[in-house]
């Protein structure tokens, strides 16, 4: 009686800590660092110093993680939480209260995204490598 | 030709770059003199607290070579010479699925960089990089990426190394001549 006691005792203690290890792994990170990428094409003649202003008020946006503006292509550029914010209403908010009135997101095709770099390409195998390099 | 201040450092990333360009085949290995590697001379193993996941750390090396590549993508993406390449970064995400467009480039870019550069506790699990840009067996690639390309990929990597993560310009030449040994796969004949 004693024997199956205890190895019920570790039975049981071994499934909560294989449970909370899966819960501890498999939980989905609030702080992970996921994040989106956006592009506005701005469509007017930007100067280094109104560059600099665009990408000052992309960081008081909610959200936005990394901003660049490269007034030779006028193209604001930003990595963000996606969670957290709206890249489109970004780019409205920039185009009404920016007098960037020209300025859009720009959003590719279907053809243009198939034709872009193939370095996205996840196959299965890195899926299962991921997996099981965050559970050891 | 004058060369104003404000332009040195795009022109001294630009001669780097050139000439690790040149010179690729001083280098065959990342090993340098010493055993040491490129790696090793990014920040190697130490781990460090890491920035953007909490509680976590990581190898400096591969935190250098992962700031690299992110603020290179961004660099691209705002470059209207190549960023043709690399739309699919900024497609609309409604879901918010995750990994996300970005998401998987960085990882791809950053573990082949990193695996290259000599480290020994990341892995490269992306797709071939010379069937993936063949429009022979991919057919999503409409036509081979040309020279010119890369030669733009490589000087946005090198702005992004100055830049952001502040490297010098031995180091940035050291990163321009790990990025031409692969020219030959992406650029083909």
């Amino acid at each position: 009686m004693k024997i199956a006691a205890t190895i019920l005792a570790i039975v049981v203690t071994a499934v909560l800590a294989l449970a909370i290890h899966i819960c501890a792994v498999t939980r989905p990170q609030a702080a992970g660092r996921s994040r989106g990428m956006a592009r506005i094409d701005l469509h007017q003649t930007v100067s280094p110093a109104e560059a600099r202003k665009i990408v000052a008020w992309l960081y008081t946006r909610k959200g936005v993680d990394h901003a660049l503006v490269n007034p030779r292509s006028a193209t604001a550029v930003f990595t963000y939480l996606p969670a957290i914010a709206d890249p489109g209403r970004i780019a409205d908010v920039l185009r009404d209260s920016l007098s960037y009135p020209h300025a859009v997101r720009y959003l590719p095709t279907a053809a243009a995204i198939r034709r872009s770099c193939p370095m996205t390409a996840t196959p299965v195998t890195n899926r299962i490598y991921t997996f099981l390099k965050r559970i050891f | 030709m004058r060369i104003s201040s404000r332009r040195l450092p795009s022109a001294v990333v630009l001669a780097a770059i050139i000439l690790s360009a040149i010179l690729p085949a001083c280098h065959k290995s990342s090993k340098a003199a010493g055993g040491r590697t490129f790696y090793d001379s990014l920040g190697g193993t130490t781990l460090v607290t890491d920035p953007e996941n909490f509680g976590q750390t990581v190898e400096k090396g591969y935190l250098t070579i992962r700031t690299i590549v992110d603020s290179a993508l961004l660099i691209i993406q705002a470059d209207t010479l190549i960023n043709d390449y690399f739309s699919i970064m900024v497609v609309q995400d409604t879901l918010h699925e995750t990994p996300t467009e970005f998401d998987k480039l960085s990882l791809n870019i950053t573990d082949f960089l990193a695996v290259a550069a000599g480290a020994k506790n990341f892995s490269y699990s992306g797709p071939d990089l010379h069937a993936a840009h063949d429009p022979g067996s991919n057919p999503n690639m409409p036509a081979r990426v040309d020279s010119a390309a890369f030669n733009e990929f490589a000087f946005d990597f090198g702005q992004s190394a100055l830049r952001y993560a502040g490297l010098n310009y031995q180091l940035i030449s050291q990163l321009g001549t790990l990025l031409y040994r692969y020219e030959g796969q992406v650029v083909q004949p």
